[in-house]
């Protein structure tokens, strides 16, 4: 992994978390980090393995073993050949009895590889698109993972928290303490405008309305890159029934296809795949230990760090503290959504709390002295500015975490994600008053 | 529908052979099936090409007609220049008249004129130059053996068209068929049905598994053509070099193949090319059919020529000069660019140091070095034998030379995957073996039929999943 390459959001704290070894579920939004940064994506350093830029985007880009077992039938097909112009009669038994093992076992080698792969994959299924449960995937299904606990519920929450990683540690449980209504934690690795309007249409599908109150965690981070770029994110995605649906998927639906059949094919022989399961093995075998993170049935995330704190936190501040090096402007396409999100949430009295989450002082030090970041930033109030124009829309700054009134080992889990007794906090200001509107 | 593409190899191959050996008894029909499938084949690539092609094969048994049945040595002549003519015009139109028109407007220009001639942009028929070829030895064999006994037009119609060879070879001579076209084989023996199936499956693999894999692994050098330093430039170089050969000698194999399962013996077309000794050797063992067409019709009767007519000029600079005309002639036969003229002047060059070498009995190198030596050199030429234009070709060779510098670090020249890595190793062994596919008869048994499957299957996916770039004869 080179110093330059970056990715967004959970990404960057997911690629950390592989380079460290220790994460159990991972996305690496190859696309989102080549689009973002305009930079090739070098994947992983991981102890053991090279590099593992995967993605569902990328896994059918990926070569599959298929040629290896090839290469080995056809050597042992050429070993295994006569002469032409020897007398088909005139080779020794023993010679006979000599080819046909090698024949026999070239093809047997490899079919025997090729059964490997595919078991290997299909057992461990580290991306989780295979029915088999025996691993945790590697590839994050947080948007999967909060579409089934939100339609657990009976009626839409009255209140529901958005955002991307940022916000996992935003408590319902807290929130209800605080109003005595009920809460959800929506937020999804990554989370951007596009999600939320997905997530909106859903609720609106379900239950004909939309909770009281929406809080949306954002950052200038979240608005550089289009929907395009989001198109791949995560395995089995509900939240992108309108993006392109990756070759797993139709292969799911529509099995009977022959080119269906072979995309299946083409996934579950690729190299990536094989890494990636070689790398689930290796964390389960050498490591153990929990998921990178887990989500209650009322969405709230626990990170588990474990020892590799430190290491994460450098590694993020690494990554997110060249992101504003240079300018990138708010893609066209988040604007559009952010018009929509408002004229939705006006139309079903939905009132708005946007936040700004806090980042770690090493992080803001970093953006203090980046022009780009404030270029972003103010972009990003320009366009909520704009927001509360349409709708019943309040903002909360608490990028300064001082603010808070905690100690920063408390207030941050690392330089990009505030702790949970912090998002207590804010809740407390966005909720019961504090805020600017 | 090139061979291999699916409705090719599970559509209208399997649909020929079934007519051709299960429903059709009667030779006479079995022989115009024959010609109306590999017309069929052709036409799918172009139909007016396929007129084109008939239009060809009439003109040309006519005029070698009148070349038989004539008497007269100078009418025999006279019919030999109109059957020539009839042949190769159609060619000479078609691949070079636009690279007339741009050679002479380039020297307009530097006389200050204007165009000579127009560009016709012309889409260069497929298989031309091989079909060319083939029917032009026909001719030229008639007019040198004074036979009067000429086949009918279906035989020769077939032999021209015949659909194993017609898009790239391997060229045919009429004596390699005649049998064949004249009492068409009612059976086929096994051992034949599974060394066409072998033939066929391996050249198969060999592209898709190997050249495709190959192309791919070399585009991003290909297309950082212009700032590649020595070791990148060896790299692209030598790969080209391997991707060529596995993609048509894995074609000539599907061909050969093809044509056994047909009941025809096509002659061999490569033989371990890169184990070659010398450039001789080399030319002795790659593209044997057109090498050897060269040989008999172009270098032999020149070599004849100018030394009956050298006067006081020593054999060996008449000899050089014939190698250096003929391979610059066989360097435009592969494309009308001045890249491919160079490129086969480069091999003239190659072959007139080691015919020189010879001459002047300088010490032979050992064996492993005489290999990698000419190796390299091969290799040297693939550059320009895949640049768009000699100019474009100069930045790889200034880098091949070293002028572009030498690479701090080439751990980042090639980003190989695994498979990758594996691929191109498999091909450097196998181009170093000393028996190429041609040479080889598969063992019988389940085993064979079972590898000879499962490397078919395995080949088809990969082309489904990896989509095979066109063969690069297929240009010619």
């Amino acid at each position: 992994m080179t110093d330059t390459t970056i990715t967004y959001g959970i990404g960057a704290c997911i690629r950390v978390c592989a380079a460290s070894g220790s994460v159990r579920r991972t996305n690496l939004g190859h696309q989102l980090a080549t689009r973002f940064t305009g930079l090739t994506f070098r994947g992983y350093n991981v102890p053991g393995f090279t590099t593992l830029p995967i993605s569902l985007g990328t896994l059918a880009d990926s070569m599959t073993v298929f040629p290896i077992a090839g290469l080995i039938i056809l050597a042992t097909l050429v070993a295994s050949s006569r002469d032409r112009s020897a007398n088909p009669s005139s080779g020794t038994q023993a010679l006979e009895q000599y080819r046909n093992p090698v024949l026999v076992t070239g093809t047997v080698l490899a079919l025997a590889f090729l059964v490997s792969v595919s078991l290997l994959n299909f057992v461990v299924n580290p991306l989780g698109i295979y029915p088999t449960k025996a691993f945790e995937p590697l590839v994050l299904h947080s948007r999967h993972d909060k579409v089934e606990y939100l339609n657990a519920y009976e009626d839409v929450p009255d209140i529901v928290i958005f955002g991307s990683s940022r916000s996992f540690t935003a408590s319902p449980d807290f929130v209800e303490q605080l109003t005595g209504k009920i809460a959800f934690n929506a937020s999804v690795q990554a989370g951007s405008p596009f999600d939320l309007l997905a997530l909106m249409q859903l609720m609106l599908d379900r239950w004909g309305h939309l909770p009281e109150v929406l809080i949306f965690g954002l950052g200038p981070e979240s608005l550089g890159f289009g929907a395009e770029e989001l198109e791949v994110m995560e395995a089995d995605n509900p939240l992108a029934p309108e993006r392109e649906t990756p070759p797993i998927e139709t292969a799911r639906r529509e099995p009977l296809r022959i080119d269906v059949v072979l995309a299946g094919l083409e996934v579950l022989f690729n190299q990536q795949h094989i890494q990636a399961s070689l790398r689930s093995l290796d964390i389960v075998t050498t490591r153990g230990g929990a998921p990178f993170y887990t989500f209650d049935p009322d969405g709230l995330g626990h990170f588990n760090y474990g020892k590799d704190g430190d290491s994460i936190s450098r590694r993020i501040l690494e990554q997110h503290g060249s992101l504003y090096d240079a300018y990138r402007p708010t893609h066209p396409d988040q604007l559009a959504a952010f018009e929509q999100i408002f004229a939705v949430s006006k139309q079903y009295g939905v009132h708005v709390i946007v936040y700004i989450p806090p980042y770690g002082p090493a992080l803001s030090d970093r953006h203090q002295h980046q022009p780009a970041y404030q270029e972003a930033r103010a972009e990003m109030l320009a366009v909520l500015e704009r927001g509360a124009e349409i709708t019943d829309l309040t903002i909360c700054d608490f990028e300064d975490p001082s603010t808070l009134g905690l100690a920063i080992d408390d207030a941050m889990l690392d330089p990009l994600h505030p702790s949970q007794e912090a998002h207590d906090v804010m809740l407390e200001q966005m909720l019961v008053g504090g805020c600017t509107d | 529908m090139p061979f291999y593409s699916i409705p090719f190899l599970f559509a209208f191959l399997p649909a020929t052979l079934a007519i051709y050996w299960l429903l059709l008894r009667r030779n006479q029909h079995r022989r115009w099936f024959l010609l109306l499938a590999s017309y069929v084949f052709y036409g799918l690539f172009k139909f007016e090409h396929a007129v084109l092609l008939a239009g060809v094969t009439l003109a040309v048994y006519l005029a070698t007609r009148q070349i038989a049945h004539s008497a007269a040595q100078s009418a025999r002549r006279r019919w030999l220049i109109v059957a020539l003519v009839a042949g190769l015009a159609p060619l000479a139109f078609f691949k070079y008249y636009d690279f007339t028109a741009r050679t002479a407007a380039s020297a307009a220009q530097i006389l200050g004129m204007g165009p000579l001639l127009p560009r016709m942009d012309i889409v260069l028929p497929l298989g031309i130059s091989f079909y060319t070829f083939q029917a032009v030895s026909y001719t030229i064999d008639i007019y040198r053996t004074r036979t009067s006994n000429v086949p009918k037009f279906d035989r020769f119609a077939t032999f021209v068209a015949l659909f194993p060879g017609i898009t790239s070879g391997p060229i045919l001579r009429y004596s390699n068929v005649a049998d064949e076209l004249e009492q068409l084989p009612r059976e086929i023996s096994p051992d034949s049905v599974r060394r066409g199936l072998f033939l066929i499956v391996v050249g198969l693999a060999k592209k898709v598994l190997v050249a495709d894999i190959i192309a791919s692994v070399l585009s991003p050098l290909a297309a950082s053509e212009q700032s590649l330093q020595l070791a990148g430039a060896w790299a692209l170089a030598v790969g080209l070099g391997l991707r060529l050969y596995f993609d048509f000698s894995g074609y000539s194999d599907m061909a050969i193949g093809i044509g056994q399962l047909l009941g025809f013996q096509y002659p061999v077309n490569f033989r371990a090319p890169y184990t070659a000794r010398n450039p001789q050797d080399f030319w002795n063992r790659w593209h044997i059919s057109l090498s050897s067409w060269i040989r008999d019709y172009l270098f032999l009767p020149l070599t004849r020529f100018s030394l009956e007519r050298r006067g006081e000029t020593p054999k060996i600079i008449v000899r050089v000069f014939v190698l250096l005309v003929t391979m610059a002639l066989v360097g435009l036969w592969h494309g009308a660019s001045w890249a491919f003229v160079i490129w086969g002047l480069w091999h003239g060059v190659l072959m007139s140091v080691y015919h020189l070498g010879r001459h002047f009995r300088l010490p032979v190198l050992p064996g492993w070095l005489a290999r990698g030596l000419t190796f390299l050199a091969v290799c040297m030429g693939w550059p320009l034998f895949f640049s768009t234009g000699f100019v474009a070709a100069l930045p790889t060779y200034a880098a091949l030379v070293g002028l572009n510098g030498v690479e701090t670090s080439v751990a980042g020249l090639l980003s190989l995957s695994w498979l990758e890595i594996m691929v191109v190793v498999t091909a450097l062994i196998l181009v170093n073996l000393p028996r190429d596919t041609w040479d080889l008869r598969p063992s019988a048994g389940w085993a064979t039929v079972t590898a000879l499957s499962a490397l078919f299957l395995i080949s088809v996916i990969t082309l489904q999943t990896n989509n095979a770039t066109p063969f690069l004869y297929f240009r010619f």
